[in-house]
């Protein structure tokens, strides 16, 4: 079986197994479930995750693991990749990329770490955040920007120190229109229901 | 002013793409495919450039300016048809006579009609660029070495 480079499902051809596999973990060879147990397992120590009780559950039905797997283990890998992220940004000096760009401050990073706790906590977006991939960087001014497009729609947000903004984007059949505003505690869901509403 | 000084509305532009670097322009899909974001279209002087597809042959490689950059492609008339509150979006053809010569380079702009703070300018450019992210296709993914 050849190592995939991103997320990809696999399946196996003898037992129809299917594996979403998170570029960062190397797949073992897995032709048999107990193989596939062992796998996930490995993908589950790497966040700490009670292998014991999966075990017990692994043991009488895959199904159980893969649930798990894609319900808790991916979530948390992608939930733990945007706090990475976040973390590598937070430690941007002045002038990061060679355009006099400035480092976000502290407290513009507390605010996003903010939105960002906000938004995984919310189970209607946490949940799409696997198909989402949202990309999070900073601006010129230091500002914490959060990017999300699919085909048609764009919802973006700007994190300052003392507000946050929203940019939402779509497509017409003749034109690009574009709202911004600030964002508060009544639009934020309905944004979000707007975009992934497809 | 000679026609082809105009860049037409059904014009297809492209755009170069360096590999990422310490600014990440895109990133890859679950499927391994590359998904651009707005930094792909920075520019400091905010009016980002590109070529025009017509007077490159409609060869997208004829933009690179490295191996391993990436091209992606946009349409003229969708980049104009942004809307931005008070603001215009223009393709203007700015062909560069001095070296490195590029007669197809050409400029998006965003201009607005009144007398704007530099925040606002600056919060017109980050919608343009996201906006420009929607309306662009890879024609060229960048090869990572």
């Amino acid at each position: 079986m050849s190592y995939a480079k991103h997320w990809q499902s696999l399946e196996h051809e003898d037992t129809n197994i299917l594996l979403v596999k998170p570029k960062s973990f190397e797949l073992i060879n897995t032709t048999t479930e107990s193989d596939e147990y062992h796998f996930l397992s490995s993908v589950m120590d790497s966040f700490n995750t009670d292998t014991t009780t999966l075990e017990q559950e692994g043991s009488t039905s895959a199904n159980i693991v893969r649930n798990d797997f894609y319900k808790t283990i991916l979530l948390s890998w992608q939930k733990r990749k945007i706090v990475e992220r976040l973390a590598v940004i937070a430690q941007r000096e002045d002038d990061w990329d060679g355009y006099d760009s400035k480092k976000p401050t502290e407290p513009t990073i507390n605010r996003a770490k903010h939105f960002i706790e906000e938004l995984l906590d919310n189970d209607f977006i946490s949940a799409r955040l696997l198909q989402l991939e949202p990309f999070i960087c900073s601006d010129e001014d230091g500002y914490i920007t959060f990017e999300c497009y699919n085909d048609k729609r764009s919802l973006c947000f700007d994190i300052q120190e003392n507000e946050t903004r929203y940019t939402k984007i779509w497509r017409t059949s003749d034109n690009t229109m574009t709202q911004t505003d600030s964002l508060n505690r009544e639009n934020h869901l309905t944004l979000w229901e707007w975009f992934l509403d497809e | 002013m000679n026609k082809n000084d105009f860049v037409e509305d059904d014009e297809e532009l492209y755009r170069r793409l360096p590999i990422n670097d310490h600014i990440q322009r895109y990133s890859h899909n679950n499927e391994g495919k590359v998904e651009i974001n707005s930094k792909a279209f920075f520019d400091r002087d905010q009016q980002p450039s590109v070529d025009r597809a017509k007077l490159k042959n409609y060869d997208p490689k004829t933009s690179k300016l490295h191996d391993t950059d990436g091209i992606v492609s946009l349409i003229a008339g969708e980049v104009r048809g942004i809307t931005i509150d008070n603001h215009t979006v223009d393709v203007i053809y700015a062909p560069i006579l001095d070296f490195p010569k590029n007669l197809s380079h050409s400029l998006i702009t965003v201009s607005s009609k009144n007398d704007l703070s530099k925040s606002k300018r600056k919060q017109a450019f980050s919608t343009l660029r996201r906006s420009l992210v929607l309306l662009s296709t890879v024609k060229i993914e960048p090869q990572e070495i």
